[in-house]
Formats: structure tokens, sequence, C-alpha cells
């Protein structure tokens, strides 16, 4: 489990008793499991906040576990996430987004909008940044959205 | 965007990210090769908001603030410079073009008494007056059918947190209290539609809605109580004036203040 994920892991757990001091560790090692089957399927990358919500019990669990992210993280909320379609077909970004679930919502000389699902997560967005950066790099600015709608965008990849 | 009206922290840190990303002293910055693009994009990374430009107004994204706002007028909207775009438990999601104003946040949390947190989305004036600008074809769409059989709009409510709050005129008061409404308990916003649109006569419409909710949290001052002095409407719109003109007095201290 890679940093970003731990801190949320952490939070998460501990607000939402989503496991106790002794089965804690357990359910991280499902989390990595389950992060390195993605990998190996080469599909997107299951955040945190989304193995937690599915392990949250019922679904207004789960949409309370978002709301709390939400709530408690400083980074404002998109609703509708679309990859910027001059993106689509740029395999190194989907390479770099499906990594670290995020989707380019907006990517101009000046300013780059990520969409993700960690507010504690700046490795991902720093990624994708670098990889967008030409001379002058665009502000970077980060929001927040539900992990089934940042997966229902990633999809836009060609 | 009219930089007069954001303050002056907020303008130098979007000024000062720029010289920064050009590679200058922010002292020798020539903010006028600064152009829109550049400056509103400076300005969403310094607040840490989403930019919405015109081209982001997609079906989608119209779809979003057609819910929330469905209920809102859009002339208030526009008076008040945001569009409600989503919400997520306790957390309201305006599209403003000044983020930074507390009026804005105070009307948000006084009309959205569910919500506890507001989050922006950036929209340059001239953006958001395109989103408004599809909001009332929306709004004057859906009330085509209503026209037909004439139904009179419901009047625009004052606004108790106005940026020029204006008197309540004795005319706007009822004659009676209807009795057959329960008043609400909130002051509404100048964005609130009465809560059944086109059943309520515009002169008992949401202009009235903030002398009735006070006289509702009077006791409802029309009636005797054992004899005791009973409180006149006249004494009632000069209570809820001066009610009126002690918020925006204290609003415009911690304006003042913030800035």
């Amino acid at each position: 489990m890679n940093t970003p994920s731990r801190k949320q892991f952490m939070e998460l757990t501990t607000h939402f008793r989503l496991a106790t001091e002794a089965t804690k560790e357990a359910l991280a090692s499902e989390y990595d499991q389950v992060v390195q089957q993605d990998a190996e399927a080469k599909r997107p990358i299951t955040p945190m906040l989304e193995f937690c919500m599915q392990r949250a019990g019922t679904s207004e669990r789960a949409e309370a576990i978002f709301n709390h992210v939400l709530k408690s993280s400083r980074i404002s909320y998109w609703p509708n996430p679309e990859v910027a379609p001059h993106l689509r077909n740029n395999q190194e970004i989907k390479a770099a987004c499906s990594r670290h679930f995020l989707v380019p919502l907006k990517a101009t000389e000046q300013l780059l909008v990520l969409c993700g699902c960690n507010p504690h997560d700046a490795e991902g967005p720093g990624a994708v940044w670098q990889k967008l950066a030409g001379s002058k790099a665009p502000f970077p600015v980060v929001v927040l959205s539900e992990p089934e709608r940042i997966r229902k965008a990633l999809m836009q990849f060609e | 965007m009219n930089t007069a009206e954001i303050p002056n922290q907020t303008l130098n840190e979007a000024y000062y990210a720029i010289a920064e990303r050009r590679g200058v002293k922010p002292a020798s910055l020539d903010r006028q090769t600064v152009d829109e693009a550049e400056f509103m994009a400076a300005l969403a990374y310094v607040l840490g908001i989403p930019l919405v430009e015109p081209a982001d107004l997609t079906g989608a994204l119209l779809a979003e603030c057609g819910r929330l706002t469905a209920e809102l007028e859009t002339a208030a909207l526009m008076e008040y410079k945001f569009v409600p775009l989503a919400r997520r438990g306790e957390t309201l999601v305006v599209i403003s073009s000044c983020p930074w104003d507390p009026i804005t946040t105070e009307v948000l949390l006084g009309y959205f008494q569910q919500c506890s947190q507001i989050k922006f989305v950036l929209a340059s004036p001239h953006c958001l007056q395109a989103l408004f600008d599809h909001l009332q074809k929306a709004e004057a769409k859906n009330q085509e059918p209503a026209a037909a059989g004439y139904m009179p709009k419901p009047l625009l409510a004052q606004a108790m947190v106005s940026p020029s709050p204006s008197v309540i005129p004795a005319s706007a008061v009822p004659a009676a209290a209807p009795t057959d409404q329960q008043p609400s308990s909130v002051v509404m916003p100048p964005a609130a539609r009465p809560p059944v649109a086109g059943k309520i006569p515009a002169s008992q419409g949401p202009a009235t809605a903030a002398p009735a909710a006070f006289a509702a949290g009077m006791g409802s001052p029309a009636q005797p109580t054992g004899g005791a002095p009973m409180l006149t409407q006249a004494d009632i719109i000069h209570l809820v004036n001066t009610l009126a003109l002690e918020i925006q007095r204290l609003l415009q201290q911690k304006t003042r203040r913030s800035l």
C-alpha cells in the first residue's frame, strides 16, 4: 500500500470502524492483493476509497464514507468527470491515470484539473502533471468525485 | 473578470503564482500581459477550486445544475452570482464568480439548511452569464404549459441578507396570516420559490415570507394573548427592517475585516 492509500485507509477504518485493531492488517493485505490483481490485469487500480465503500455493508454507509471524505477534505467536488477529449488517445496519460485512478478533466496550457478520490494523494496528480507539463507547467487543481464515476470516465480512454 | 472585486490577498497570490510560473519576479510582472485565461487559471489554482469555462457547459453539467435550481428563481441566482451544482451529504457545491464573497455563503447556508459546508467551482462572470442564459431558457420552457392556463408567477422574495437591503413595504404584508399554509420557520433567501409554485397568489408569495415567519416565531401576534399588548403589523415591519439592517451592518463589518 502506498502512502496516500495508507493515510486514507487509516482515516476511514478509524472513523467508520471498518476493521478492528486485530483485523486491520488483514484488511490492508486484502487491499494490496486487489491492487496487485488490478495491475496484473492492466486495469485501473482500485482506489482505497472504493475498497472501503465496498466494505461498508450498506449503500447508505458507503455514501456516508464518501460524504465524510468530501467534507473533511479541502478540495472541491466534480459531479460528472469526463476525460478531456484531446487526451483520450494519449496512451501515456491513460497509463498514468489508470495507475493513480485519476481523470484529467481539463488540460490547457494554463490549467490542469484532475479528478480523483483520494485527497491525500499528491503523487498521482504530480505524475500526470509532469507528463502534461510543457515549457510552462499548467496550474494544477485536484477535485473529488465518486469512485464509480471516475471508473466510468476512465473507460473513455481509447 | 473585474479584479476590483477580488480580495487583495487573493489577487496578489494569483499574480504571484503567474509570476512564478513565468519565472519572473512578482514585482516585475507586467499585469497588462496577463490575459483572462491565464488569470482565471491562476485564480482557480490559488483558491484550489476547479474552473468552469463556456466549453464546459455540457448537457450533463446543465442537468446537474437543473436538479438543484429547479426550485430557485434564475433572476435571484443572477443577483447573487451563483448556481448550485451538486449536493453530497452536508456539502453543497456551487458555481460562483465570486466565491470569496461571504454574503454568497451566508445566503446559501440560509437556504440549504441541510448543508453545513459550501464548496465552490469558479466561473468567470462571462461564463456564469452563459450558464444563466441556459437556465433562463430552461425556466421559460418549464413555464410554458403553466402560461396557457394562466397562473400568476410568484414574486421574488426580498433578501434578508442582501448587499442592498430594501425596506419591506407595508403593502407586502398580507392583511391576515394565511391560515391554510404553514408559515416557514426559515427566512427565505431571495432565490427561493414558494413551496408550490403558481399556487400562491403573488401578494402572498415569498415577498411576505420574512414577516410571516417572524410573526410565527412571535407566537402569532394577530391573536390576543390574555390581554397582553399586541404587536401591530407596523411593529412587525419595523422589527423585520431593523433586523435586516442589523444583519447587513454585521455582514459589512465582517467583509471589511476579511479584506
